[in-house]
Parts: structure tokens; C-alpha cells; sequence
């Protein structure tokens, strides 16, 4: 249900049906179930990189499709990694432009074979109305970072959106 | 950053990374291996000829082979291997022990034997 700017009425304005509808019970609807992207991966294989400029996690998988209304959107991402050399740094590509920048928006450090919990939730504002491609992305420091997705680990990195 | 994209699902990433680091020096960023393909990350700097080596290498690239470290890694496992099959103590200087002193003095000589492969010696 796609959301309305609400009517403002003015003093002894009837209240039709047609309004309550569009006004209020549509605009209930909307925030009820805002727009929403969501992908739980679930592979045969993990992924792994050694860039060390960043780039897609899953140029297909992890890249979300988010259509807005016009507002803020809340970006959420989790799985586990394992870099045993160096760091790993991830961050959000949203339209084509770094929601972070530079080094990105978090850091997970080296561990020698014990791999990390990557977590972050972020808030991008001001997000123009039409549709937006949103991407997860990393790279590391040095060495090579493994994403657990597949049957080594089976835990399921998640990536979502959701306008709010 | 140029992305050049490779279809192949074996790969060693290690020694496929040092062998297109040879080749493409500091123009080469790194690779990343997804589903179904391996991306060549690349700066915009590296020419056609440079870019068409790195394609060439990765596509030829024979995932069976390893690099020195993983192959001196290999070797150091088996060694450790090896050496938890030798018997831990000398069973003579503990024929007059009781039965608990010896179980406490194996578990001793084997935490010895674990530190010292933890520490490389």
C-alpha cells in the first residue's frame, strides 16, 4: 500500500469516505508494512576476497532492490567472517555512492582461525521517492576474509532494508 | 576500480592472488570468489595489455597447486602429526610411580608437547 501525504482539512470539511480511506486507513496500511527488502543467503560455497578496495560481497545476492516513498531507511547486515592475517572492513553501497567511505562503516578484527561476528545497522536519511539498489560490500586490510554462507559453518548472513 | 569477472568455481585464493599480484603489481587489488565466478579487482590505471594477462592468468589458473606458506603449513601438520604418535614419556622413570603420578605426569608431558607446537618450536 503506497503512502499518502496526509490531507490536512480545514473547519467544517466533510469527512468522505473516500478521504478516511485514502488519508487514513491507507496511510495505516503503508506504515503497517513500509517498504522492505530483505535476503537470508543460504549457499553450497562461502565467500572470500582479497581486495583490498571494495567491492560486491554478491554483486546479485547481496544487492537489495528498496522502492521509497521518500524518507529515512534502515539498512541491517550480520555473518560471520574470518580474516586470520588482517582486518576486514564493510560497508554499504547505496546508489552507487559509499554509505561510509573511506575505510568503510566497520572494522572486524583479525583473528587466527577463530572468525568474527560482523554486525552493523545504519540509518540513511533523506532518501529521495523511486527505487534504490543498496549492496553490501568489503575488502580487507591484508590477507584473505572468508563470509561464511555456505555448508562450513550453514549459518545464513542476512542483509535488509526497510524504509521507515 | 575496474571489476573483471572470471567464470570459475575452483580457485585457490591464496596463490591465485600472489600469482595476479606478480602481475599486475599495485594495479591489482585483489580478487573475490562469489557464486558461480571470481572478480579481479583492478584500478583504472592498468592498461588493456595488463588487464588481459590478469583475465588470462586467472583462467588458467591450476587450483591443485599451493603456495610455499601452504605447502610449508601442510608440512609443519604433518610433522605435528608425527611427533603425538611418539610416546610422551620414558615408561622406565616411572616403574616405581604409582598409577595416578603417571597418568598426571603423561598429561603434564603432553600439555608440554602442545605448547611447544603452539609456539612454533
Amino acid at each position: 500500500m503506497a503512502w499518502t501525504a496526509p490531507k490536512t482539512w480545514v473547519v467544517g470539511e466533510p469527512l468522505t469516505a473516500q478521504d478516511l480511506n485514502l488519508h487514513v486507513r491507507d496511510n495505516l496500511l503503508a506504515l503497517k508494512a513500509p517498504p522492505t527488502a530483505l535476503v537470508k543467503l543460504d549457499e553450497t560455497s562461502d565467500y572470500t576476497t582479497t581486495s583490498t578496495a571494495f567491492v560486491a560481497i554478491d554483486s546479485s545476492r547481496l544487492s537489495l532492490s528498496l522502492t521509497t516513498t521518500g524518507g529515512d531507511v534502515m539498512i541491517g547486515f550480520f555473518a560471520n567472517i574470518l580474516n586470520s592475517t588482517s582486518h576486514t572492513q564493510l560497508d554499504i553501497e547505496f546508489d552507487g555512492v559509499m554509505v561510509g567511505g573511506d575505510n568503510g562503516l566497520i572494522r572486524i578484527t583479525a583473528g587466527s582461525g577463530a572468525y568474527q561476528l560482523a554486525s552493523l545497522v545504519t540509518l540513511k536519511q533523506s532518501v529521495s521517492v523511486g527505487t534504490h539498489t543498496i549492496r553490501m560490500m568489503w575488502k580487507v586490510v591484508a590477507g584473505t576474509a572468508t563470509l561464511y554462507a555456505g555448508t562450513v559453518l550453514d549459518t545464513h548472513p542476512t542483509f535488509w532494508a526497510r524504509e521507515i | 576500480m575496474i571489476e573483471l569477472k572470471v567464470e570459475r568455481n575452483d580457485v585457490n585464493v591464496e596463490l591465485l592472488d600472489a600469482q595476479l599480484r606478480a602481475i599486475g603489481g599495485d594495479a591489482f587489488y585483489g580478487l573475490s570468489v562469489q557464486r558461480g565466478g571470481i572478480t579481479l579487482c583492478v584500478s583504472e590505471t592498468a592498461s588493456d595489455t595488463v588487464q588481459k594477462q590478469l583475465m588470462q592468468a586467472a583462467r588458467q589458473h591450476d587450483a591443485a597447486q599451493v603456495t610455499d606458506q601452504q605447502k610449508a603449513e601442510t608440512e609443519r601438520a604433518d610433522i605435528l602429526l608425527e611427533r603425538r604418535k611418539e610416546p610422551l614419556l620414558n615408561p622406565e622413570e616411572y616403574v616405581t610411580s604409582d598409577a595416578l603420578l603417571r597418568a598426571l605426569a603423561d598429561k603434564v608431558a603432553w600439555l608440554e608437547q602442545e605448547v611447544r607446537d603452539l609456539r612454533g618450536l
